[in-house]
């Protein structure tokens, strides 16, 4: 299942580029501690985190993150959708709670 | 001069602190460990500063006690801020409470007590201490440096609240005077946190103290033209110097 198609089924809005939204994600993974994310999340992975300062776009890049999912309706700065952009990590945001998105994705076969 | 620092003390404004963590009480056990030099640093407020820098004043003038604050970043890092005057502390702390992330219904104010030099309770705080600002560390950093603060992460190598568990590593542009390590860091933790540190700044040693049996014997020690904030902020100015 791609980006996209999540996209059109689960109440999600795009941040990042329209072009990132083609790859198909593998498995997930539910971190704010960078460090902690850093050593345990995998290349591919769907990240759902509320830590928005930019260096989650430096750990995304160096783990290999396919999309990061910013829950509650965080919004992450422009400084850091900017470098989401250049660095073709897709963004994701919802109004739902951490555990709720992880539910619904995981429930469409991502794990 | 040799100067013995300890540059992270909380009082009982801190809930997480201890009862006893009263000017005097404060004031004596720094003296009795021969620290020459004590930062007051509640979380997100400067209310009981003022209190531990008078009662020092008056009986104990050899140990010099400097205004600060411990300030909660978005990302959940805590920055000290030492400044340079009860007033300046004040106003910055006046920004802080306008950006602290309330905790609706929920009773926390009975555990935040401000007192006077000699204990007397004046008021509970007001303001959710505990939570976190909206601002990041380096909004918080420009704002302490806004009013000619000193900026110094705090425990940068704990796991709670401390920047790199937190944040994985320093960001390139933050702009910090000194880091501090704490009291529990050994020597591998020290020279670890020295190799991840993109900018040359030195790095000191604190208590952290919420209780007085949190108090440790000073680790670090500065070469001081003057026992006052400005021979401090000096010290680590010519430490980047020295080696630029």
């Amino acid at each position: 299942m791609t980006l996209r198609e999540l996209l059109n089924i689960l109440p999600l809005e795009n941040l990042g580029n329209e072009s990132d939204l083609d790859r198909s994600p593998k498995g997930g993974y539910v971190g704010d501690l960078l460090s902690n994310v850093m050593r345990f999340a995998k290349e591919g992975n769907i990240w759902i985190t509320v830590q928005t300062h930019i260096n989650v776009i430096a750990v995304a890049t160096l783990v290999g993150i396919s999309c990061i999912i910013f829950p509650c309706g965080v919004k992450p700065s422009e400084e850091t959708i900017a470098k989401a952009k250049e660095e073709h990590i897709a963004l994701l945001s919802t109004e739902l709670d951490a555990f709720t998105i992880c539910g619904k994705i995981y429930e469409l076969g991502i794990r | 001069m040799n100067v013995a620092i300890d540059l992270h003390i909380h009082t009982l404004l801190s809930p997480c602190a201890g009862i006893e963590m009263i000017p005097v009480n404060i004031v004596r056990r720094a003296l009795e460990l021969g620290i020459d030099m004590i930062a007051i640093t509640d979380h997100n407020a400067v209310g009981n500063a003022s209190s531990v820098i008078d009662f020092a004043r008056k009986y104990a003038p050899e140990l010099v006690v400097l205004p600060g604050i411990e300030i909660t970043s978005r990302e959940e890092v805590h920055i000290l801020g030492i400044l340079p005057t009860v007033e300046t502390a004040m106003e910055l702390e006046s920004v802080i409470h306008r950006h602290l992330v309330d905790a609706p219904g929920k009773d926390y104010t009975t555990s935040q007590l401000i007192v006077d030099d000699e204990a007397n309770f004046i008021r509970y705080e007001e303001h959710f201490l505990l939570g976190a600002t909206d601002f990041s560390v380096e909004e918080i950093s420009d704002l302490i440096h806004s009013f000619d603060g000193i900026v110094i992460p705090a425990h940068v190598d704990r796991e709670s609240f401390g920047l790199i568990y937190t944040l994985g590593f320093f960001p390139r542009n933050l702009n910090i005077d000194a880091v501090e390590v704490s009291k529990f860091a050994t020597e591998e933790k020290i020279e670890m946190v020295r190799r991840s540190l993109p900018y040359d700044v030195p790095i000191i040693s604190s208590s952290d103290a919420h209780f007085l049996e949190d108090f440790v014997k000073p680790r670090t020690f500065l070469k001081l033209r003057e026992k006052t904030f400005e021979g401090l902020r000096e010290a680590f100015r010519n430490y980047k110097l020295s080696r630029s």
